[in-house]
Order: C-alpha cells, then structure tokens, then sequence
C-alpha cells in the first residue's frame, strides 16, 4: 500500500495518535496459576504473555550453574496465529533465539542475579497477537511477570519502540509504522535511574538524529513505567483485598 | 482518547483475501479552524476560516475528487476539507492529485482547512455492514458538516456538497441544521429542455438567482465591450474583462418590439415616475433600442454578405393552464427584437473565440459548422425544381441567395419548406479544441464566421463555462501571469463529452415535443373536434403516400394515400376523400390514385385538409395518425390576412379558452396529489419563462434552431 502518510500535517498518525502518545496498554498480572509469576500485556493490539519459573535448582547442564549468581534463561516465542500470515517454525528459528539473547541480557541488568547463587530463573514469553513492537512488549510482560513472581529487581524495566518520520521520532510503533520503512529503535530502561539496560537498532539512522530519538524513547519508556506501576498496585490492592475476606 | 478498531479487507501480496484489523483512535480536543469557535480549539497554527463568510462549504468525497479544480478558486471561500476525502484522494487519484491537495491546504491566499473528521470523536462513523464505500464516505462527511454545525453553535450555516442524489434527499430531511445540495454541472454539461420542464445544468441557487440578470439588481458578469465608429460602425476597439452589471429594465421581447413600433407600452420600471420624467426616460429608452436595432441589422447585413444562412425550425411551444394541462401547441412568434438581441450575443461569441484563439492557439474551445455534403441537398434540390426554383449548394452564399429567391408570392409555406430541408441536409455543429483540427476546419458555415465559440449562456452550457475560464485565462496572461489552461487532449475529451451529451439533450427534447403533441391530441375526438382539423402542406412525395407539415401546431408526419388493405384516396367533386380499391402512380413531382370512383392528384406543396388523431401502439410511443379527408386547403374559421397576425389572434384565444376552462374547473377541481402540486409549474411570470425566452434566442444561432426539428419521415 504505497503512499500511506505515517504523519499527516496535521500530526496525526495513522490511527490518530499525536507523534509522542503511546497505544492503550492494558495488562493483569497472576493469569497462570501453576508458574511461579505471570503476566498478560496488551499494547494496542499486540499482546503478549509472560511465564516465569523460579529461583529453582539448575535444570539441564549442571556445568553451566554459577557460583555467585543465578542464571537467566530466557525463551522468546511467537504463537502460529500471532502474524497475518500463520507461521510455520515458531521456534529455533534467527529471530526468536536473537530476541531470547536480548530479555536475558535486559533482566540480567535488572534482576538482583546476587541474591540466587547456583539456582535459575526461567522466563518465556509468547506473543499471541503481533502488531509491532515486539520486543517492548514482551519486556514490559516480563517485567511484569518477575514482580508477580516475587523475584527482586533493580527497578521496573520498561521498553519502548520509537521511530523516526520527517524529523519528528514516533513513539511506539505498530505494525504497518514500521513495515513503511521507518528506521526504528528499540530501547529497555530503567526509568528511575535513567540507566538503559539495551539499545538496539538495525536500520539506518543519521546520527544527528539519534539524539532525539533516544530522548522521545526514554520519555516512552516513562510513560510506559507509570502504567505498569499502576498495574502493580492495582494487582497488590486486589490480592490483599482477597486476602484479607 | 478512546480506542476503538477499524476492519479493512485487502489482498496481500500474494493475492490472498486479508482481513486486517487497526487501532483507530478517537479524541475530543480536533481544532476546526475557524474564527467563530466557541470552545476555545487551538486554532494558533495555520490558517483559520474567517468569519465573515455567508457560509461554510463542506464538499463530498465525489466532488473533491471530480471537482477539484474548481474548489481551488480564489472565489470560492470558506471550503472545509474532510479527512475522509484527502484519503480518498490519496488513493485514487495518486500523487500528484493528492499533493495539489496538501498545498491547497497549506496555501494561506485560499480560504480551505482539513478537518480531521476520522479522529474527532463524535464525528467518527464506523462503517456498517453491507454499506458501500461511497455511502460510508457520504455519511463521515455528513456527520462531520453536522458536528461543525454544532460546535459553532449555529452561528454559521454549513452547506454539504455531494453528488449522490439519494443523499441529497436522504439527509434534507433531517434537520440538523445542514444543507445538502448537489453539483452535477460537468456531467449534464448542458441543461434539458422539455416541454413543460426544465432539467437545469447548475443548481437553482446559482442559475436561478445568482448568475441571472434581474432588473436593477448588482450582477457580476463576463462582459465584452465593442468601440464602434459611429458612421460606418466599425469595429475600432474592442476590451474584455470582468464588470459589474446593473440591468435598468428588464423588458421581455414583445414588449421591446412594442416600443420600437412606436405602439403604446407599458414599461414597469417607469410605473413609478411623474409624467415628464417618465416621457424622458421613455424617449432615452427608445433611442437605446432603436441604436442597438441598427446596429445589429447592419452585423447581420454583414454576416449575409458572407453568407449566412437563415433556416427554419419548427418551434411549438406547448400551452399550459393552471393544472398543467395542455391547452394548445402554439408555434414561436419570431420578431425583430429576438434577432437583434441573436446578433449581439454571436458578435459575442466571434469576438471571445478571436480572443481565446489568439492567446491560446491549440487550447482554446471553439465551435464550428463543417460544410454539409451536397448528396444530402438531393431532396431539397428535386423539391425546389417541382416549383421552378433552382438552388445553388456549392457555397452558403449561393445556398442563403437561392433560398432568399425561392419565394412563392401566393404561398409563404412554400419558404418556409424549402428551408426546412436544407436545415435537414446540415451537418452538426461541434464544440472541437483548436489544438485537435487544422485551421481551415475552424470555419462555422451556417454563421459564416471564421471563429466561433459559445460564450454568452453558463448558466445552461457547460463550454460557455470553459470558455470564461480561457477568456480569465487569456486576460491573465495579457497581464503578464503565467495560467495553466488544460491541455489540448483533455479539452478535446471534454468537447467530445460535451458534444455526445447534446446530441442526447436535443433527442430527449424531440421526444418530449412529441409526446406532448401527442398528449394534446388525445383528449380530443377527432370525428368532432375542429381543432383535430387543420391545413397542412405537401413537402414531400412517397411511394405510397405523401409527407405533410401543418403549419399551425408545427406537426410533420405521413399521410398514407394505400393502405394495408390495398384502399386508396381519390377525391370526389367537392374535393372529399373517401377510400376505395385502385392503384397508385408516383411522379417526380406529385402523385396520383385511380380507382372506379375517381382519381386525385397530390403535387408538391399543394394544400390539403387533415385530420389528425393520435395512434396507439402496443410497442411505441403514441404517435400522430394524419388523415387527408380534402384535396383543398382548410379554411380556419378566422379569416388570416397573414401568418403572423392569425399566430397572435390563436394564442389569445387559446389563452381565453384556457381561463374559461380554468374557471369552471375550478369549482369542480380534483385533488391533487402530493407529488402533482409539488411539480406542477410555477406561475407567470418567472424565472422559467424569462430563460425560455432567453434560451430561444441563444439558440437561434442558426444551427442549434436547425436541429431542433421534430421531423418524421416515412
């Protein structure tokens, strides 16, 4: 569909959003009850779902456990339905095992790996529905999943995809945004420290540009801490509510 | 911001039917642009619509798409563009089309803004089921002109412009406060007129009332402006350009003719005046017409020097009471004053086409009449020579004096025939773009003039629409701007489309001509009523049987002297014609039937008696059955010094006859129902008739009347 306009003059989006607003995000935390912590997140139409199990014994190769911290295994998987077109290989294939490197790398950053010698942490993410932004999600369900797991971390780990359309950076893209050929980054940060745990692009980028780009990205990354904060609370207030009848 | 979905089918890449959901999101806070926002938008950037406007214009997706050259005029102010149609226009017209459109929006001299109609919460229509995509694009633009409606509070009419004619009626009648009206110029290109209605090219806001001359009223206008020189009357200078116009009177034709016979008349505009100052002004007012009489006999003195050609048509006018009945097919009444007021206006038109011409040699839109093939001259050739005449077809010239010669001293009819069938052997006049043909080919051989085109009607023709556009165009450039005119290959489609849509225009006002001939007949008994029976004249010899036109409704059709049944015609003493078995002899020039209990000649313009009837047909249309029942000519029961005087005294007393039958029907009215009260006509005077009068004229350049015959040949 060529000629679709991702920023009119008027600044509206394809969908309508301004330049700097991000989808609706709407997410519940305790959906799996059998793992240890779980979470679902919908952004915009994207959805996803995070499963994690653990701190538990080493499973599988003995030699790979470590002295003084846990391990983080990390698994990153797309459901056959997730795309328009059903997927044959959800897993094993490049893409999968390139973004299962990059959560464990994230959550290595975030996670209190000290307080765990010799154990393991499991985290697998599945997306039911794609529609851009895979990556953010999937950490923000993650996160998410860690907390209700009970597992510490540093601080909430929100990510956001930002690209960049005539001169203006778009936050939080979606599927069509970014197969129209926007140069697009993606960006994992800490927001109360401001510390990025990753930053990855593979599009082409004048570098005068990526100055702002990083900006509106961690901005996102912001807007996007206060909703999963809010989620956290939301799902505390329930739980004890529960607890206490 | 609420979220909500939108569900498009597609093909992907691959061919396959894709059914793709979107996020679509809604929000309140959308600016509108315009200075009479009450709800404080944030109308800080970009252009806002000012406020003094009459109006605010919100066109459909149909018109921005098909139209969008004209809604980019610097006249029209005060357009809000919807979303919805800039994305149509994205996708179907590409591009270009779409990128004219962003600078339009962007460009500060013209008065339009985009209104985000997709995203504005309340103006957002989600497409229903089974509801196709004009329908849909109709109905966001219509709930958008509502919203805009009501976030000014009422303080600005908003007018939707569509082309859908079932949204027009749909969203009338909801009152909301819009107005629906719609644009069909370009594809009419040409208003249809029938006998009682009129089907008009523009909408009756515009050719009603804003585009008409009214008395004293301001008027824009297009206006060409001739020095003369005062003896000779040549041309010394001539100025094109854009006036104001203030009409001091508004006359109709007889009422012109009046004054310059010198008879009494009454001039409504000087009703008002004491004596000496309406004397005055009376006196101002004759001289005015009789210099402009002079003036235009001496063009058309000119124009026949060159051999301009006078041709007959047959106008009937159908009469109508109050209830649209028919009460009489009386036939045009042709007077000096109609000619002059011609004259002028194909002055106009030589002039405006020398100019467009020049300024734009291969784009400009031009009218011309190609000479007729002499084959087609056959018919009028042989019946000329039945009578003694010989016309000479090699050049208009020749044509025009022959037919001028070929005048019967006894039998004005004789004429009258003679030219109507060299109006038959003429070919059609085309609207053509110079660019397209060879200059030689430029000539208009009914008007002989070098250069023509049709500059002075607007209203009702779409060329004469181009044509302002090429004359502004034109006077542009004298001015040293630089125009852009539409190319030779686009005018040329347009010509072609415009000249296919009156060819259908004047066979729809053929037909509506004759059923109304045939209406009028048949409420009438033939065996009974005088009126079914009339004079008519021989114009033409068939094998079994002659063709007749009645000079009194216009009428032309087949008299059968065979029938079916092998019966023929003879005429008794009396000249009565009854029928019985014999034969039936054709000559060049008259023909003959025998039989035991008589014979009759019929020859060439010979008058004879007829009756007329109307004839069902299970499979046709109506049609009129003649009937010869005399070999001599009618007597109409008031004797008729001349043609002209016996039309005048049959109008009035058709018109006497239709007042008493209004009265006595008046007591006994039926009900009308509802869709007859809503069209039925509109009284007199109005604005109808005074553009009939004005479309008579218009189109008596000669070739337009030509072609308006309702003839039937057999």
């Amino acid at each position: 569909m060529a000629g679709l306009e991702l920023l009119s003059d008027q600044g509206y989006r394809l969908d309508g959003r301004k330049a700097t607003e991000l989808r609706k995000v709407q997410a519940r935390m305790g959906v799996f009850a059998q793992a240890d912590g779980s979470a679902y997140i919908e952004q915009g139409n994207t959805k996803a779902l995070a499963v994690v199990y653990g701190p538990h014994e080493m499973r599988g190769a003995r030699s790979r456990t470590l002295h003084d911290r846990a391990v983080i295994n990390c698994q990153y998987s797309m459901a056959t339905f997730s795309t328009a077109e059903r997927k044959r290989r959800p897993h094993g294939d490049k893409k999968s095992t390139e973004m299962s490197l990059h959560l464990k790398q994230t959550f290595e950053a975030a996670i209190l790996t000290q307080l765990y010698p010799r154990s393991q942490i499991d985290i697998f993410v599945k997306i039911l529905q794609s529609d851009g932004g895979n990556y953010s999600v999937c950490v923000n369900a993650a996160t998410l999943a860690v907390i209700d797991a009970g597992i510490p971390m540093r601080d909430y780990v929100c990510a956001c995809t930002v690209g960049f359309v005539d001169e203006t950076p778009l936050a939080d893209l979606c599927y069509t945004e970014e197969s129209g050929g926007v140069s697009s980054l993606a960006l994992a940060l800490l927001p109360r420290g401001g510390q990025i745990a990753l930053l990855q692009m593979d599009a082409r980028l004048h570098q005068d540009h990526l100055e702002t780009m990083m900006e509106a990205a961690m901005t996102a990354c912001k807007g996007v801490s206060k909703v999963l904060d809010e989620v956290v609370r939301q799902h505390l207030q329930e739980a004890s509510a529960l607890s206490r009848d | 911001m609420i979220k909500t979905e939108k569900i498009l089918h597609l093909k992907s890449s691959r061919g396959r039917k894709v059914r793709v959901v979107r996020e679509h999101y809604l929000r309140e806070k959308i600016p509108c642009f315009s200075a009479l926002c009450q709800a404080d938008c944030d109308n800080n950037e970009g252009k806002v619509l000012p406020g003094d406007l009459t109006h605010y214009v919100v066109p459909d997706v149909g018109i921005v798409l098909d139209f969008q050259e004209i809604l980019e005029f610097r006249e029209i102010q005060g357009i809000i563009f919807t979303q919805t149609a800039c994305q149509a226009v994205q996708h179907n017209k590409g591009r270009r089309q779409y990128n004219r459109l962003r600078n339009l929006l962007k460009d500060p001299r013209h008065d339009c803004v985009l209104f985000a109609n997709e995203f504005q919460e309340y103006s957002y229509c989600p497409r229903e089921k089974g509801e196709s995509q004009e329908k849909w694009q109709t109905r966001c633009v219509y709930s958008a002109a509502v919203w805009y409606y009501n976030h000014l509070a009422g303080l600005k009419d908003i007018v939707m412009v569509t082309d859908d004619a079932e949204a027009v009626a749909q969203y009338s009648s909801l009152n909301s406060g819009v107005y629906v009206i719609t644009m069909k110029a370009r594809a009419r290109a040409t208003t249809y007129y029938l006998a009682d209605r009129r089907y008009d090219m523009l909408p009756e806001v515009l050719s009603a009332n804003l585009c008409s001359l009214l008395g004293g009223v301001d008027r824009y206008a297009m206006s060409v402006l001739w020095e003369l020189d005062a003896d000779s009357l040549e041309v010394k200078n001539v100025w094109f350009g854009r006036t104001l116009i203030r009409s001091s009177y508004q006359l109709h034709y007889e009422l012109a003719q009046a004054l310059l016979n010198g008879d009494e008349a009454e001039v409504p505009e000087l009703d008002k005046l004491k004596p000496e100052e309406k004397d005055e002004r009376l006196i101002q007012l004759i001289q005015a017409l009789e210099t402009l009489t002079h003036v235009a006999r001496h063009l058309r003195a000119q124009r026949d020097r060159g051999g301009a050609l006078e041709l007959e048509g047959v106008e009937v006018r159908a009469q109508l009471d109050s209830e649209k009945n028919i009460t009489a097919l009386v036939p045009r009444q042709p007077l000096e004053v109609h000619e002059t007021v011609a004259e002028c206006m194909i002055f106009a038109n030589h002039w405006v086409a020398r100019k467009i011409q020049e300024s734009f040699p291969h784009q400009a839109l031009l009218r011309h009449h190609p000479p007729p093939r002499q084959e087609h001259f056959s018919q009028l050739q042989e019946s000329a020579r039945a009578r003694g005449f010989t016309i000479d077809t090699r050049s208009n010239k020749s044509l025009a004096d022959s037919l001028e010669q070929a005048l019967d001293p006894q039998d004005p009819v004789v004429n009258r025939l003679l030219r109507m069938m060299a109006t038959q052997a003429m070919s059609q006049a085309m609207y053509f773009s110079t660019g397209a043909v060879p200059t030689e080919q430029y000539y208009h051989y009914g008007l002989a003039l070098d250069r023509y085109t049709h500059f002075t009607s607007p209203i009702r023709r779409y060329a004469d629409v181009i044509v302002h556009r090429l004359l502004t165009a034109a006077l542009e450039q004298d001015r040293g701007l630089s125009v852009a005119v539409a190319s030779n290959r686009e005018l040329e489609e347009t010509s072609q489309h415009i000249n296919n849509r009156n060819r259908a225009a004047q066979h729809a006002q053929k037909l509506s001509t004759e059923l109304f001939q045939c209406l009028f007949f048949r409420d009438r008994d033939p065996q009974t009523d005088p009126t079914c029976v009339s004079d008519a004249v021989i114009y033409a010899i068939r094998d079994n049987g002659l063709l007749v036109f009645v000079p009194q409704y216009g009428v032309k059709g087949p008299v059968y002297l065979r029938s079916r049944e092998g019966l023929v015609v003879t005429a008794g003493a009396d000249g009565s014609c009854e029928w019985s078995s014999g034969t039936v002899k054709r000559h060049s020039d008259h023909i003959t039937t025998s039989s035991v209990s008589g014979s009759a000649t019929f020859s060439l313009f010979q008058h004879i008696t007829v009756r007329i009837s109307v004839q069902s047909n299970r499979c046709h249309a109506d049609s009129l059955n003649l009937e010869v029942i005399r070999n001599t000519p009618h007597e109409t029961p008031d004797p008729d010094p001349g043609q002209s005087q016996s039309r005048v005294q049959l109008v009035q007393e058709v018109r006497r006859q239709a007042e008493e039958a209004s009265l006595q029907k008046a007591s006994l009215k039926p009900k009308l129902s509802r869709e007859e009260r809503h069209f039925c006509q509109s009284k007199q005077p109005n604005l109808y008739s005074l553009l009939e009068e004005i479309r008579e004229l218009s189109l008596m350049d000669a070739e337009a009347s030509a072609k308006k015959l309702c003839a039937t040949t057999a």
